[in-house]
């Protein structure tokens, strides 16, 4: 092993429309979620079955 | 009429009622502003103090600098109005985007509750004008995430432009890394706006306000922003 890092893990369900997710969860994140100085985030998303939503 | 003090109180803070001690004995009036409060009642200067807000849930200082009265705490501080955030409350200010940078856990990853000693310098604000000791101020700390970081540029920015207002020193007023408590960069300890009117510090000023108890140095802070204020109003 040559680095570990902890890290914090959010499992963040939403409602509405799916349209514009990928924007509301960045929005979420640079505002609230995630403090720039310090940290950064990468997300992903999943439908309710569990898959990747398509498109 | 007394300078009256804003003290911000959101769930969790507990160095309220001492920043109304220090206030009281600074001879102001210290009026308490609850963090759903939209308005400042009017107040010459706010503080927000020491604590816990909201628990530090997420990251300290995150979510308490969402809270409704923080709008009006940034309107205050855009029209110029002196606004000093301790501990915690330097924590909401970083949070809140009114200063750079941001507070990580200490080096020691241990909570420190310690004297420090402090240098003044920098350019004046409403809370170290005119505060020029002769040896450093003895202010004590008592935080788990008080290192103070931010990227090169924005630390060489502070630098350059006197915004080091406070930094931890040894004795001889020397800034040594043992005289670093958390491992801060530049051992800094507390930081102005680039307006100079709104500072952070991670000491606690209002604890150093009577001899008796180990320290009155603290209480300059508050009488240099009483004395400001009280020479605005004389000068309108």
């Amino acid at each position: 092993m040559t680095d570990v890092r902890v890290g914090r893990y959010l499992a963040v369900t939403l409602g509405g429309a799916t349209a514009d997710v990928a924007e509301r969860v960045t929005a979420m994140c640079e505002r609230l979620l995630c403090n720039g100085v310090i940290e950064e985030f990468r997300f992903s998303l999943r439908d309710e079955a569990g898959s990747e939503p398509a498109g | 009429m007394p300078v009256r003090f804003g003290i911000v109180v959101f769930p969790g803070t507990w160095s309220d009622r001492d920043c109304a001690h220090a206030v009281a004995l600074a001879g102001s009036e210290a009026v308490t502003l609850w963090h759903a409060d939209r308005e400042l009642a009017g107040v010459d200067c706010v503080i927000l103090p020491g604590g816990f807000a909201y628990g530090d849930y997420l990251r300290a200082g995150a979510i308490a600098a969402h809270a409704p009265i923080i709008a009006a705490v940034r309107s205050f501080a855009a029209a110029g109005g002196p606004v000093l955030g301790i501990c915690n409350g330097f924590q909401v200010l970083c949070e809140a985007g009114l200063l750079p940078g941001a507070l990580l856990r200490n080096r020691s990853l241990q909570f420190r509750c310690q004297w420090t000693g402090l240098r003044v310098e920098g350019r004046p604000t409403p809370f170290t004008a005119g505060l020029a000791p002769a040896t450093p101020l003895r202010i004590p700390i008592s935080h788990g995430e008080g290192r103070y970081h931010a990227d090169p540029d924005t630390i060489a920015g502070l630098e350059l432009g006197g915004r080091v207002v406070l930094r931890y020193v040894d004795a001889r007023g020397a800034a040594t890394p043992d005289a670093n408590p958390n491992g801060s960069l530049h051992n800094i300890a507390g930081i102005a706006s680039a307006a100079g009117n709104v500072v952070g510090m991670m000491p606690h000023p209002e604890r150093a306000c009577e001899a008796l108890l180990g320290s009155a140095d603290g209480l300059g802070m508050f009488r240099a922003v009483a004395a400001a204020r009280l020479g605005a109003a004389r000068s309108r």
